[in-house]
């Protein structure tokens, strides 16, 4: 459940060429959907009307983006997640270029700001550190009122409207406002925020590329990888940006581990975390239980039924296990704490996450964009359907603006009391 | 991977004491005993102690590259490394008594069942001429395409684990294609492997493509080099620490 943005024109006549591509994409796309999806019957979904109804809009696109909506559309008559076209565009982001000598980085970057909506109000949660928006001054707790003069809260309202009842209300609403503080790097935005004296302030930021690593796998267009690992008062404390890079996030977990086998408890933070590789759950899941032969859930393809399996480490963490969420944790991450959750292993404590739990994988498409389909259903080890009702927390626990200016984050507090307490 | 790997090398073509077929078509055993001869024969068999295979593998679709290196050696040791871009190591290993997975993504864990009978069968080195150690009864059940080509279909039930089906090439004996359903953490999978592109290596044929589907997915293996008698390191096949520290808890 990653989020993509579209950073190219894609605005150019088709030429013939291009024409007979996305033709071509089109018909991949539909047939995979047909072949693939685990429910042969898409739920009823007349599928061969929907071809033959948006297949003459396909043939008059006129450019990549007119192609590119018109299979979004084909796609969001699923009304599922995980299905999607990514802009073929993103692929050449990140390509370094030698300029002077120095290996400067293209593409899509931010000025280091993470946003939730609570209540309707887009709030700085996070700063990067040694970011702009670091250097600017800029602290949590703090509002977004305008991105580049445009005031922010009518595309909010839209979304709210659209998006009522959904369990993937949070993450569009942050998206929407991510999105629109990223821009290529090197360029500016200008932000206006009401800051923690309810006064209005202005700050034009620079864009610099997201935080972490490089990360590349398969036909996924290039991410930026990080992880934090870290000792709270004798509880250990993990945190990463996406399920990737599995060499550099296990050897950060046998690190904390090492450092944690007296530690009274342990906190892993997937608040903001959209998922990533599906059997890293599983990898992770293993540090902290010795129960052998157990599973976080379960996906149903079309060929039947594959177990999510957690082979216990040799020497697990068995002390108190904290799992942070919000509506931003999507996909992998809600197979993790679901999993746990219903293996009773873990605690889970802030909002209900995305409800964005399909298991997909990403081809690329013949006319150089990315496909990206679920290919199964996936039920936690519990019986619950993830996607569309998320992981609700044994604990909710919201943000609130006035602990964000004060610099508390209530939802690590919680969980920090609960290990205190001996995880009771 | 593991499914794409054991249809590898010299454990291809085990296969099992076979009981009365059909009138029509010939026994299980004649099939396979002429298998191995069509893979260069027993005797060439005999002649090698290890084995050292190198090679590539693709995830189709999802451009997923990796590069494997296999070390098999007398009697009854393999040790098969894949290296994936965006993932990381994966190494399967059989020392003669455990089965094991080192993997960048799930950790450390010990096979058994199913997983382990496949990889002490892949473990045995020459398994191909000595493939009546490992399965109890074979049986042919048919004639059927494979790629266009008319092949026995041979039901093979080994003495450990799920029964497969293998299926050898009417013309020239080689086994072309594998079916499973094994059983394993994940559930209940059936693997399809295809074997092709059959070089010589020594005195030996060897398929240097095998395309394995399992679970929506095809994974495809080239392999690059094969390399006999070779120098291996002593330690090559040692149990991992990770690996020893689950034996012991497990014996605890």
């Amino acid at each position: 459940m990653l989020a993509w943005t579209c950073v190219g024109a894609g605005k150019t006549t088709l030429t013939e060429e291009q024409r007979r591509l996305t033709a071509e994409s089109f018909e991949y796309v539909w047939t995979t959907v047909r072949d693939k999806h685990w429910d042969p019957k898409l739920g009823g979904l007349d599928w061969q009307k929907v071809h033959d109804e948006l297949r003459p809009a396909l043939d008059k696109a006129t450019t990549m983006d007119e192609a590119r909506q018109v299979m979004s559309r084909m796609l969001e008559r699923l009304k599922q997640t995980h299905f999607g076209i990514i802009p073929g565009d993103v692929y050449v982001e990140m390509k370094g270029s030698d300029r002077g000598g120095e290996k400067e980085e293209t593409g899509t970057g931010g000025p280091g700001i993470q946003v939730r909506v609570i209540d309707g109000h887009a709030l700085v949660t996070d700063i990067t550190p040694d970011s702009p928006a670091a250097a600017a001054g800029i602290r949590p707790g703090w509002e977004i009122v305008r991105i580049d003069g445009k005031p922010i809260d009518k595309p909010l309202r839209v979304i709210e409207k659209e998006e009522a009842g959904s369990t993937l209300l949070g993450l569009s609403l942050t998206a929407s406002v991510s999105a629109r503080l990223s821009g290529d790097i090197g360029t500016p935005v200008k932000v206006e925020f009401r800051d923690g004296a309810d006064k209005r302030v202005e700050r034009t930021l620079d864009r610099v590329k997201p935080r972490g690593a490089v990360a590349h796998l398969g036909s996924l267009p290039p991410l930026h990888f990080w992880v934090e690992e870290r000792k709270i008062a004798n509880v250990g404390y993990l945190r990463f940006n996406m399920f990737f890079e599995p060499d550099a996030l296990m050897k950060a977990v046998t690190t904390v581990m090492k450092d944690c086998a007296e530690c009274r408890g342990f906190v892993v933070d997937l608040r903001g975390n959209p998922g990533g590789i599906g059997a890293l759950a599983s990898g992770l899941a293993g540090w902290f239980t010795d129960r052998g032969g157990t599973q976080l859930g379960t996906m149903y393809l079309r060929t039947g039924p594959i177990h999510f399996p957690v082979f216990a480490r040799p020497a697990p963490f068995h002390g108190p296990l904290a799992i942070l969420v919000d509506s931003c944790s999507a996909s992998t991450s809600e197979i993790f704490a679901g999993g746990m959750q219903d293996l009773k292993r873990a605690r889970i404590f802030g909002t209900r996450t995305a409800g964005a739990a399909l298991p997909s994988m990403i081809e690329r498409l013949p006319d150089g964009d990315g496909f990206q389909y679920a290919f199964a259903n996936y039920i936690s080890e519990g019986g619950k359907v993830l996607e569309g009702s998320g992981v609700t927390p044994d604990e909710e626990v919201k943000l609130a603006r006035r602990d964000l200016l004060d610099g508390k984050d209530r939802v690590l507090e919680r969980a920090l009391q609960w290990i205190d307490a001996g995880g009771k | 991977m593991r499914g794409s790997l054991r249809i590898t090398g010299l454990a291809l073509c085990a296969a099992a004491l076979p009981l009365l077929a059909a009138d029509s078509l010939p026994k299980a055993e004649t099939i396979m005993d002429k298998s191995v001869e069509a893979m260069g024969g027993k005797a060439a068999y005999e002649k090698l102690h290890n084995m050292v295979i190198t090679g590539s593998m693709e995830l189709k679709g999802m451009n997923i590259k990796g590069s494997m290196t296999s070390y098999h050696s007398a009697p009854d040791k393999m040790l098969v490394e894949v290296e994936i871009q965006g993932i990381g190591t994966i190494r399967d290993g059989w020392d003669g008594k455990v089965a094991w997975e080192l993997s960048a993504l799930q950790g450390p864990r010990i096979k058994d069942g199913d997983e382990r009978a496949v990889a002490e069968r892949e473990g045995d080195f020459n398994g191909a001429v000595h493939w009546r150690d490992h399965f109890k009864e074979v049986v042919t059940q048919g004639i059927e395409k494979v790629d266009g080509k008319d092949c026995y279909k041979i039901l093979m039930t080994p003495k450990e684990g799920s029964p497969e089906t293998q299926y050898f090439d009417k013309e020239t004996n080689l086994p072309v294609k594998v079916e499973m359903t094994l059983k394993g953490p994940m559930g209940e999978i059936h693997t399809e492997g295809t074997l092709g592109d059959y070089r010589k290596e020594g005195d030996l044929l060897i398929p240097h493509k095998t395309v394995q589907k399992a679970a929506g997915q095809e994974i495809t293996v080239m392999f690059d080099t094969v390399k006999f008698n070779v120098d291996i390191p002593k330690d090559k096949f040692d149990l991992p620490d990770e690996i020893q520290a689950l034996l012991k808890k497990k014996a605890q």
